[in-house]
Formats: C-alpha cells, structure tokens, sequence
C-alpha cells in the first residue's frame, strides 16, 4: 500500500471533501501564502482559490465568523493554528457552537470542523505545547476526535466535514511528518468507532493520537516479557467507544491508560471511572493512568524530555500489576 | 436521590411480612434488578427486586423481624449521598451514635497489609467474583499479587492442590460437615484421622434441630386442622384412558406448534369444568355452618415447590377453552416454582387436584384444601389386563381418588361424581 504522510493524508481529505461539497470553505491564520505552519494546507489555495482564506489574528473572529456562515448553509473549517490559541474562542466555541442547535430546539445545526495542532514539540513552552482535548469531553454538543496515524487521519477528517454537528479535530504536531500506508481510494472512518490495533489477553492498553506512538513501544517492551497487551486506539473522544473498553476489559481483566496530556482530569479519568462504574467485577488489578505531570510545559530541553511519556517507567507499572 | 425500600403489599390481605433474607450488606452497590431481599408473608415467600440502581446504604429492619406494610426496610442511594435526614427519622435513637462513630474513623492509610484468617480480606474485584461463583473462602488462598492483594489466578491455584484423601474418609467427612482442608496436612487423610477428629470434637449428634419455615409452619397448621375437623372419604375409581389418550395424542402437535403444552392434567381440568358446574355441592365451601356455592370454578393445583407445597388456582375454568386452561394453568406452575405468585392466586379456590401419577402411584388419599369440600387425586396411567366382553384384554388405566367432605357430600353423590368424570374420560368426545 502507499506511504503518505499524516499532514498529506489531510490534505487529501480536504482536497476531495471540498470537490464533493462546494459548501466547504477554510478559515485560518497564515494559511494561504504559508500553506499552514505544518504545511497542511499546502496547495489547497491554487485548486479552491478563496474557498482558503487568510484572517486577522483573532480566533475569536475565526471561529465566529464559521459559525455564522455554518448557520447559513455553508460548512466552514476553522483552523487555529495551535491547539492552545482555543481560549481566545472559548465563549464562540462552548457557549455558541456547542448550544446553538439544542437552544433552538434543533431548527438548525452547525455543521462545521475546528482544527487544532496540539502536543508537545521542541522547545515551544508552555503556550504552545499543550494537549487539551479533555476540557472539550466536558461540553455536551461537541464532537471530539484525535487521530493517530495517517489512514484514520484522512478517515477521521472525511468524517468530520461530513457531520452535521461541530466536530474538533485535533491533530498532532509530531504526527504531521509521520508516515503511514493510506488505501487508494475512499477512506471514511466513523466517529464514535475505536479501532482494535491487536488483541491480546494480560492489559488492556488505551490511547489514542501521539499516545498511540507511545504505546506501541510499550508494547515491545511487555512483549519481551511475554506479557501479551490488548491495545486500542480510540480515535474519538467524544462520543467515546464504550463497547470496545468494556468487551477488551472483561476480557483481559487490566487496564492501562495512556495520553500525553496531564494526567489530572485527563480522557484517562473518564475512562477509568466508566470501567469502575460499569465492570468493577471484571478488573483484577487497579486501573493504571499515565499521563503528563500536573504542571505546565516545560521550556527547558531537560525538563521538557522529563514531562515526555516514558515508554520504559510506563512498561515497568505495567508488569508490576500483571507479574 | 435516596429511594427508601418500604415492606410491600403483596396483595389485597397484606398487613405484615417478615425479612427472611438480605441478598446485601450494607454499603455493597446494587443494580436495578438485582434481588434485594425476601419477605415471607402467611401465604408465600416473594423475592422482592431493586428498582433502582445505587448503593445499600442503611437496613433498618433485619433478617427475622416482622414489620406491618409500608414500614421503612432500609435506603438505597448515591455513594456519598447525604441520607441524615432519612435516617434520624427512621433510626430508633440509641442506634445514632453508632453512625457517628464510623464516620469519625481514620482515613486508612497506605501500608503493607499481611492477612489474617477473620480480617477483612484483601482481593481484587475479580478474584472475588470468581471466588463468588466458585465458592472459594478467600480465607484461605494465598495472595501474591501487589501490597498482598489476592488475585483472580490466585484461585486457580488453590483449585490444583488437591486434598489426598481415602474415598471412605471424603464420604465420611461430607456425611459429618467436616472441611478436609481443616485438617489437612499433606498426608493423605485416612478414615482413622475422621474418626479421631470426631473424637476430640465429641461426637456427632445423631439428631439435628431446625426451624420450621413459614411455609411449614402454614401447611401443617392447615393440614391437622382439616384432618382433625373433617370426616373425609377417599373414593377409587379406574378409567380407561384409551380414548383419553388417543384425543391427547391428536391435539398435542397441534397445540406444541402454537408454544403450548397439553398434559393430561389439562384435559382432566377440562372435565372438571362442565362436571363442577353440574355438581354443586363439589364446588362449595363449608364454613361456619354455612354451605357456599360458587359459581365460578376456581380449580386448585397442587404444586410441589423447593420447601414444600402451594395450591394455586386458575380462576373461572369453565368459561375457558382448553387452550386458555393449558396456557394459564402452565403460567401459574411456574409462577409458583420460580416464586413469582401473586397472593390472590392462592386464594378462593372451589376444587382441587393433585397429580401424584409422574411418581408411579397407583392410589391415595389426598386431603381436602380447606374451606373446599373434594380433591381429585390423579394417579399413574399403566397398561393393565382387563376383562372386557369376557375376554382378557390389555388397556391403559388410571385410578382416580377422590376425598369429599362426608359432612357435606354424601357417599352416593361422591360415587356418582367420581363414575361421571370415569365416563367422561373414557369418553372424552362427550365434552363436546
């Protein structure tokens, strides 16, 4: 199969959305004459012309300004530029985008996709590094996604401009060069669907966007050690895939929860709670969360690579529950 | 938000009921659903279901008391859901303070644990579901998971070391109650060592003393009180059951592929039916000096149910079909086997019968299910050698016992009722 990038594979989604729908149009910073600072949006302004347009620094103006155009037919993409610029936004997107289609008792919806880079880079401290796709697990009305490899990232984002709900679409900063097999053709992954990387029968171990990278060397280190894990990419936060953590915990009796943003209220508490509430019966070790220090992003080289999750350290609890 | 467990009334007659068991304890999660607890009433033991989902949190009234309907049972609510206010107005109040102690007790701290038999073991949620459905005592496995935690693999080793044991000394020790993992030691245990245990423990006794249940209790009560007080007869009769047979076997595939089942039971009812209506003074009660017909015939079945017996009745057979007495009588049998049975259905029965021919009795004398005044007894169907026309020739035969009330159904109306139900089922076609 052919080897495309996780930033191509969104190109192409875009691409070939914006062909099938002429209602979709971009929103963002510097994403005309730069094509995105990830070079997501590479090209796209010479097939689409102002269907990509540039704005003013103001998230609050970008997201705006889709919602009004979503409310009048259109399907807007807000890009943001960074994850972390969403607080600028935060009254468009949680008191406006979310509420619309419940305050006017479903008259109208709001079809539109914000896109955020999240996660830590090199270097680029505490306002640009953060991974902050729990708050929004809070906010009924939303539909939250976070892709981890290149196939679902084209799937995931088809999907997304496809819904009629608001749909975040955060996607990772590091995951943009990765590589990954894309099938020719359509790829449409579902929301709301996680997706059983392999099966196995000591842990359960959940993730999903840049986490999944980390997982995966996990993985090789219990391997050596015989330990086989059961591991899940869950794809979508918000509506997150119940049945899948529920059928692999009764199975495996163990679950691990892996994320790159901090720990406290993370996606892995969610989770964790969900599984005590409705297999407590079924769990033969306590729950095992991993997630970042409950401290800002370091700038500091060294301290930085400290907050970083520890495939190693992560491996070692791991086996220290199962023996 | 709290819901508050009140003794239900289980039917028209209800006053009180008695806790006969808690399914939980105090402080375990419940689901909607699950069976709470038990409540005997004078007429039958309910299972009574949680309708909500949440945690026990109080039991005010235990197992053994005996509280009128409506009287607060006990609370089901949220984890740390203040119930204060439902409590102080339930609580006797000497029982406060004892509530109040154990909030003031010390946050557990994190430290090593080592687990003594009697403590409060240590095991994960799945090692002790499986314990649960294993009947494991968590008491006695070894923990080897983290901070001595039993875990669930922890009883599939218990489960491999097997007990040696002689099979004379395994017999003895299951006759006499004696756990061979008590006193095993590695060396396989012998009939000696049983006998030698006994021996230091004093012997066995040879009687063991038990509580009547509420249902014992009832049915003893009520059977001496109608033997004691009524003049009963037990009438036999035989009937050839080729006909009878014949019309089961026509109508039972027909039936079977509508979901229904025809037993002889419900052709027998069947019969009941037109005759009752005909004999009166067999469908009456006798109360008091006073005679009541009834109109209606509520025929009783006796069925045999873990503990003892209960006679529900299907109400108004003789405006049923035979497919309605078949689908009713079934639903009442399993209501009364899976505990399920409504309290009005063990009341105002006009007649009863009791079919004890599945064990291979040929006769006997059932006893009459007060105030009603006869029981149909229904014995086994066997082929028999039977002279018809002066010729020895072979049928399949049933005897029938009916047991009357002489003090009110004399012999002969007893002898024409019988002969009647015999015609009939040897000629089934006059049910027509």
């Amino acid at each position: 199969m052919r080897q495309i990038t996780f930033s191509q594979a969104t190109l192409e989604a875009m691409a070939e959305e914006m062909r099938r729908d002429e209602r979709i149009f971009v929103m963002g910073e510097d994403i005309v004459r730069q094509g995105g600072i990830f070079g997501q949006f590479k090209g796209l302004p010479d097939e689409f012309g102002d269907r990509i347009m540039d704005t003013p620094i103001s998230e609050t103006a970008i997201v705006g300004s889709c919602i009004g155009a979503a409310l009048a037919g259109l399907r807007p993409v807000a890009d943001m530029h960074f994850a972390d610029f969403m607080g600028v936004a935060m009254d468009e997107i949680f008191n406006q985008m979310a509420k619309i289609r419940y305050m006017f008792g479903g008259q109208t919806t709001v079809p539109m996709v914000i896109r955020a880079p999240d996660g830590l880079s090199i270097s680029a401290a505490a306002q640009h590094s953060q991974s902050i796709e729990a708050w929004f697990m809070n906010i009924p009305g939303l539909k939250v996604v976070s892709p981890s490899n290149p196939e679902d990232a084209k799937g995931l984002l088809k999907a997304a401009l496809r819904d009629d709900n608001p749909v975040i679409y955060f996607e990772n900063k590091i995951l943009y060069r990765e590589s990954g097999p894309v099938p020719d053709g359509e790829v449409f992954v579902p929301i709301g669907k996680a997706k059983l990387v392999k099966e196995g029968k000591d842990i359960t171990i959940i993730s999903y966007s840049i986490g999944m990278k980390t997982v995966y060397e996990i993985d090789k280190l219990l391997e050596k050690d015989g330990i086989e894990a059961e591991i899940i990419d869950l794809r979508t936060l918000v509506p997150y895939d119940r049945d899948a953590i529920l059928n692999s915990v009764k199975k495996t009796h163990r679950l691990a929860l892996v994320h790159e943003a901090v720990k406290q209220g993370g996606v892995g508490s969610e989770i964790a709670a969900f599984v005590a509430e409705e297999a407590l019966e079924y769990l033969d070790a306590p729950i095992l969360r991993f997630g970042a220090p409950f401290t800002p992003v370091p700038f500091s080289p060294p301290l930085e690579n400290e907050y970083r999750m520890k495939p190693n350290k992560i491996a070692e609890a791991i086996r220290k529950v199962i023996k | 938000m709290a819901r508050e467990l009140v003794m239900p009334k289980l039917g028209l007659t209800m006053t009180q009921g008695t806790v006969t068991k808690w399914y939980f304890n105090e402080g375990d999660r419940v689901k909607e659903g699950d069976i709470l607890y038990e409540v005997e009433t004078d007429k039958l033991t309910n299972k009574i279901a949680a309708d909500t989902e949440g945690v026990l949190r109080k039991i005010f009234v235990h197992t053994g008391e005996t509280v009128p309907v409506k009287s607060l049972l006990g609370i089901i609510g949220g984890e740390d859901e203040d119930i204060s206010d439902l409590v102080n107005s339930a609580e006797k109040p000497d029982d406060k303070t004892e509530i109040e102690t154990a909030e003031e007790a010390p946050a557990a701290t994190e430290k090593e644990v080592t687990v003594n038999k009697g403590d409060y073991v240590l095991a994960t949620p799945y090692a002790k579901k499986i314990a649960v459905e294993r009947n494991i005592d968590l008491s006695k496995i070894n923990p080897t998971g983290y901070k001595g935690v039993i875990l669930a693999k922890d009883l599939d080793q218990y489960k491999e070391t097997k007990i040696k044991a002689t099979p004379t000394a395994r017999k003895m020790a299951e006759q006499r109650g004696i756990d061979l993992a008590d006193i095993y030691e590695g060396v396989r245990i012998r009939k000696s060592d049983i006998l030698a245990l006994e021996e230091k423990q004093g012997a066995v006794p040879d009687i063991e003393v038990q509580e009547t249940s509420t249902m014992r209790k009832i049915i003893a009560q009520r059977l001496k009180s109608t033997w004691a007080g009524t003049p009963m007869v037990t009438f036999n009769m035989e009937a050839d059951m080729t006909e009878f047979i014949a019309l089961r076997e026509k109508l039972k595939p027909i039936y079977l592929r509508d979901g229904l089942k025809l037993t002889y039971n419900h052709l027998i009812m069947k019969v009941l039916a037109k005759l009752l209506v005909k004999y009166r003074d067999l469908n009456a009660s006798f109360e008091d000096d006073k005679i009541i017909y009834h109109n209606n015939v509520n025929l009783g079945i006796a069925v045999d149910v873990e503990g003892g017996l209960l006679v529900p009745n299907v109400k108004g057979i003789e405006k049923m079909t035979l497919r309605e007495i078949s689908s009713e009588t079934e639903k009442l049998i399993e209501n009364a086997r899976t505990n399920q049975l409504n309290p009005d259905d063990l009341t105002g029965g006009t007649f009863t019968i009791t079919n004890i021919g599945m064990f291979g009795m040929d006769s006997f004398t059932p006893i009459i299910n007060k105030p009603e005044v006869a029981i149909l007894g229904i014995n086994k169907i066997a082929d028999k050698a039977v002279v018809i026309n002066k010729e020895i020739t072979i049928r399949p035969i049933m005897n029938l016992s009916l047991t009357t009330d002489h003090s009110l159904v004399d012999g002969a109306l007893s002898a024409r009722f019988l002969k009647e139900i015999v015609d009939m089922i040897e000629n089934p076609y006059l049910l027509l």
